[in-house]
Parts: structure tokens; sequence; C-alpha cells
């Protein structure tokens, strides 16, 4: 027998309140009017490398970075996250800011001061413990505990580092979320896992480009902005089949 | 009436309007589409559609009850009351549907323009009509087929359903859980031992498991047409039944099966000899499981395993919507425009579309498909690990 949900009966009441933390929802597109060539699809899609390991939001803007072989198959996809410095630090806390329209973090993320170059390396630091709490001066922060320290001044852009090789976890950037992704589900820790049949995993397909107002997107880190094609202070434009930067 | 490029079929195809009309024609032309035999269709039927939810999934659960079993009465005093019985457990699984494509066509203007001074210079586009439903369709749904085939031999055969194959994603669909998997090695020897007794080995695991599941169900036993040929006909047990069997047909002493023809040892003869005079023995299905993908030869069959399971369908394909069909049709530029037609029971869908390139324009075709054959059988469907004898 064949159903769409879990079968399973209970003559009660069953309580399922949970905490929802999706976030809100901000729109960064510049309206620029006339041929746009944004809303492209990007070949396959692909399963998210990267997903968030719970409730969280990927923001309309949001960058990804698909990477193929040499024969344009096989995509493996990653999600550009980006958290800001709420204070300056050099232990192993760190304060980052937190309102709606951030990427949250979760203990287990490996975190790192943006480098140089998309890609690069740098120290890395896994978080261990997270709370919300306020700066002195009453902005909401996420406090994480880090299991190594790092050096943060206020406002720097940190992204998701890669434990292995003490680089940035993103190797490039060629594709956007056209729109939000609500994360709501459990996913596998590795999605590439075979095995792993009963957690999730996350396929989209972002499209080939983006133009943005850049105080409305997600943080972005210098070595991104270098990326930039726009010549109007404060927009963002990228094209990945377009690509003169 | 005389003929034109503009009302031509083939022009037409891409049209919003007659568009669907035609390719429908060309999709339930057999002689166009010859589509060939496909193993999935003998496994699994045609299912529902199981919408896509708002959170991304198109998450189905299979359940299954397993039966009662039977017992003995309790001895009782005279107005003695009873313990009730214990009712049937029930198992389930659940998974997601996931989204396939067949390789896209292009063309661009100026070859299409090439293509219609052709269809002018003939005066019909008969051929290039043929052409493009036998060359550039006909290839495309197939391989929508054998992506069913590839999916449904690998979850017959492992009780997993993961897509490694092809040019796109890689991902896992569903499983069969690990404490429901029910997996036994071959009997006293390995199968590939001509020596092994399997026909004792086939009915003392049918037995076993009837006895553990409660219930005498009709089996098939599904092998491969290589493991056929190889291991169970050339099998000493089956040999040795086969010609004791056909020489008492032809009215002869039972002793001196060593002097008869080796010719007789068919399939035929397996099914007459073998399965026929074996009360209860399973019915033997034969499959033809390889395939070709991007030119070379895949058997997606698991190496070494037979499939004891019950006669009948192991399943259901199971469809979702195709996201493309509402993001074109309700959001697509009106610069372009596309058309849908359902195929393959409304497994596939064809889109075709026409997209602006420059001061020009393109003409695409995809053929999609959201849909997975789901195993609902998997509580009396047994892999038998025919290269492992028993600890």
């Amino acid at each position: 027998m064949v159903e769409q949900k879990s079968g399973g009966v209970f003559l009660g009441r069953a309580r399922i309140a949970k905490k929802s933390t999706n976030g809100g929802a901000r729109h960064c597109t510049a309206s620029f009017q006339g041929m746009k060539n944004d809303l492209v699809y990007i070949l396959w899609g692909g399963v998210l490398a990267n997903p968030f390991p719970g409730r969280a939001k990927l923001f309309e803007g949001d960058m990804l970075y698909q990477e193929l072989d040499d024969k344009a198959e096989h995509p493996k996809l990653y999600c550009l996250k980006t958290y800001e410095a709420a204070e300056a630090s050099t232990g192993t806390t760190l304060k980052i800011v937190k309102d709606g329209f951030r990427h949250i973090p979760f203990v287990g993320d490996t975190l790192m001061v943006a480098p140089e170059t998309i890609g690069g390396t740098g120290t890395v630091a896994n978080v261990t413990a997270k709370k919300v709490s306020k700066t002195t001066d009453g902005q909401d922060i996420w406090e994480l505990t880090l299991d190594a320290a790092l050096t943060v001044a206020k406002g720097d852009i940190l992204v998701e580092g890669n434990a292995e090789d003490n680089s940035m976890l993103v190797k490039g950037i060629n594709c956007f979320a056209p729109q939000d992704y609500d994360f709501v589900f459990e996913p596998a820790a590795d999605p590439e896992d075979a095995e792993d049949f009963e957690n999730a995993e996350y396929e989209l397909t972002p499209v080939i480009g983006f133009t943005g107002f850049i105080h409305r997107m997600s943080p972005i880190p210098a070595c991104v902005l270098k990326l930039n094609q726009s010549r109007f202070n404060g927009v963002w434009s990228f094209n990945a089949l377009n690509a003169s930067v | 009436m005389r003929f034109s490029v503009e009302n031509a079929a083939f022009t037409r195809i891409w049209d919003s309007v007659d568009g669907p009309t035609i390719v429908n024609m060309i999709l339930n032309d057999p002689d166009l589409m010859q589509v060939k035999p496909h193993y999935f269709r003998s496994a699994f039927t045609i299912g529902e559609l199981i919408p896509t939810s708002i959170h991304g999934d198109a998450s189905f659960t299979v359940k299954a009850e397993l039966p009662t079993h039977s017992t003995v009465m309790d001895m009782r005093a005279p107005l003695g009351e009873g313990k009730p019985m214990e009712e049937g457990e029930a198992l389930e699984y659940s998974g997601s549907i996931k989204g396939f494509m067949s390789p896209t066509w292009d063309e661009t203007a100026p070859a299409r323009m090439y293509k219609e001074k052709l269809i002018e210079k003939y005066g019909s586009d008969a051929v290039i009509l043929k052409d493009f439903a036998t060359k550039d369709l006909a290839p495309r749904v197939e391989a929508g087929y054998y992506t069913l085939d590839y999916l449904a031999i690998r979850a017959e055969t492992t009780l997993k359903a993961r897509y490694d194959v092809g040019r796109g994603l890689r991902s896992n669909i569903y499983a069969i859980p690990t404490e429901y998997r029910q997996k036994v090695t071959a009997g006293a020897k390995a199968w590939t031992d001509p020596t092994a007794d399997i026909l004792t080995s086939i009915m003392d695991i049918q037995e076993g498991k009837w006895l553990e599941w409660g219930i005498e169900l009709p089996m098939q036993l599904k092998v491969t047409e290589d493991f056929f040929k190889n291991v169970i006909m050339k099998n000493e047990g089956v040999i040795n039944t086969i010609k004791t069997n056909w020489l008492t047909d032809q009215g002869q002493l039972v002793a001196g099966t060593s002097n008869v023809s080796k010719w007789v040892i068919t399939e035929e003869n397996f099914n007459k000899y073998v399965a026929a005079s074996i009360p209860g023995f399973p019915k033997i299905t034969v499959t033809k499981p390889k395939m070709i993908i991007d030119k070379k030869l895949v058997d997606p069959w698991e190496d070494g395993i037979a499939v004891l399971c019950p006669l009948g369908y192991a399943g259901r394909v199971l469809r979702t919507d195709i996201l493309d069909e509402e993001v074109y049709s309700k959001y697509g530029n009106n610069a372009s425009s596309f058309n849908f037609t359902r195929t393959a029971d409304g497994l596939m869908l064809v889109m075709n579309s026409i997209i602006p390139n420059g001061s020009l324009n393109e003409r695409h075709m995809k053929v999609l498909m959201d849909a997975v054959p789901v195993l609902s059988d998997f509580q009396y469907r047994v892999l038998i690990d025919t290269k492992t004898a028993n600890a």
C-alpha cells in the first residue's frame, strides 16, 4: 500500500509546537528594467553539498558555486554562507550579527575569516556551542564557542571553511538563488553518502546571474566583491556566462 | 491544397496550439516511436501522482502488514476466558521522487532555415518529420524507459534505489530499511558450483520463508538470462532431473541418463521437467537486464543475486509534478513560447519551446520525467546471494 505520508493512528491530541527561525524575506533585486539575462537556469542543478544542518534560509541573491567536470557533467553545488562579526575578538568566543535576514550558524559548522581570494586558506575553527545574546549596545548576536581561536575585527565577514585543508569551502561563484529557499528538514551529514537513505538532501537549480543592491544581499566578503561587474556603487551585477572579471 | 512550409506538421510541432496534438500523434505512432520491450513494464504498474509539497519533497510511504501467524487453541476449563491474539505487524518505509531529463535538443534559426529549404525542395516534410520522430524524439523517450528499467532492476536486486548513471546528479532515492531486508545465502554450496543442489536450496529457502511469513504465497525466482544459461542449465542436479523426467516421459527406464543428448537441456524442458514437476517450485522468470548506456554495456542486475519474490508486480511507478511545466506556462517570457505533451502513461513530459537568441529564435525540445519505480512487496522479497555458501 502506498501513501504519501506516514501511516499511524493516534486517538488523542499531539502537541507539535515548534519554534521556527526561518527568517524574513529580504528583496534585494535591483530594479533596472530592460532585458536583463539573469533568470536562466544552470545545467543540471545540483545536490547541495553544504546544506544548513537545521532550519535556516538561503536568500534571494545568495551566491552558489556549481563545480562541473571538464565535460560540464556531474555537478556539485555549494552555497556561500557568510556571517558578519558583531565585535572584534581574538579568542574562542565569536560574536556574529543576528537578525531575520542572516545565514544561521550551527554547532558543527567550520568557520574562517574570508580569505583574500575565493577558496583561499586561513585559520579555521569549528563551532562547538552557540547561544543567542546581545552586544553591549543591544544588538542581537549569535555568541559562538569555537574549538580554536580566531582573530576577528568588527565587521569582518566570515565564511564556511574546510577543516581538511584550512581553506574556504566555496571555490568560486557562478550562480545565484533566484528566490528564497527555506530549509526545513534534517539533512544527511554527507549528501554523497551512498548508504544514507534516511536523511534529507536538497536539490535545486540556481540561475546564472544576479543584479541586486549589495547592502540588502547577504554580507559579501571582499574576495567575492572583486567579481562585481557593476560600475554603479552599491549595485552588484554578475553573469557567469558573460563574466569579464 | 498546395504544400507550404508554414503549415507543415514539422513546423507546427512548436506551435503553442497545434503542437501538442502533432507531438501526441507522433508519440502514439508505434512505427515512429519503435519502443522496445522494457523490464520495468513487466515488474511495475503505473501508479498515482504524488504531489510535491511546498517544502520541495514528493514523498511517499509504502506500508505493509505482515499476516497474522496461525496458532493452536489454548485448553481451558468450562467458562474460562482467554487471551486475545496479536495482530499483524505493520512495516513502512518512505522515500522521495526525483527528476530526470533526456539529452536536450536544440536547433538554431539558421539550422532551421536550412531544414525548411530542404522541405520546400522536396515539397513535403514527411522525411524530416519521420527523421525527427525516430532519431530525435523516440530515443529521448526511450532514455526515460531505460532510466525506469535501471532503477527497477537496482531496486529489485539491491533493495536500494540510487541513481548513479547519466551525466547529471547522483543521488539516493529510497531504500528498504536494513532491518526489513531479507537476504539469504545460497545453501550448502555456492550455485556457481555445478554440484550444488540448487533445486533443494530453492525449495528450502522458499519453504523457510513461507513458515516465517505464515503464508504460502505463489512465488517466482527472477534470474538473468546469463545466470539461467550458465549456472542453472549447467547444474548437474538440474541436468539429471531434466534427463530423468525426459526419459520417463519417453516411456523409457529411468536408469542411464548419461546417454541422453545434451540437446534436451532447454529452457522449455526446464519448465516442463523441473519447474512443473516439483510441487510448489517457484516460476523461473528469466530477465534481460543489460542495456547500452553511452555506448557502454551496463548490467544493473546485482552480480550473483537471484530474487525470490511473489508472482505478479513488484510495485508501482510513482510520479510527481514537473516544475518546468508550471514555471514556464505561468511565468515564461512572452518573447518565448512553450508547449507541453504528456506521454508514457503520463510519466514523461515533452516540452517544446522557442527561445530568443539574439535577433533570431532557437527551438528546443526536452523530455522530462519525475517518476520512480517503488517496491511495494518488500515484506515478501528475498535476495539470494548465490555466490556465497551457508556459513
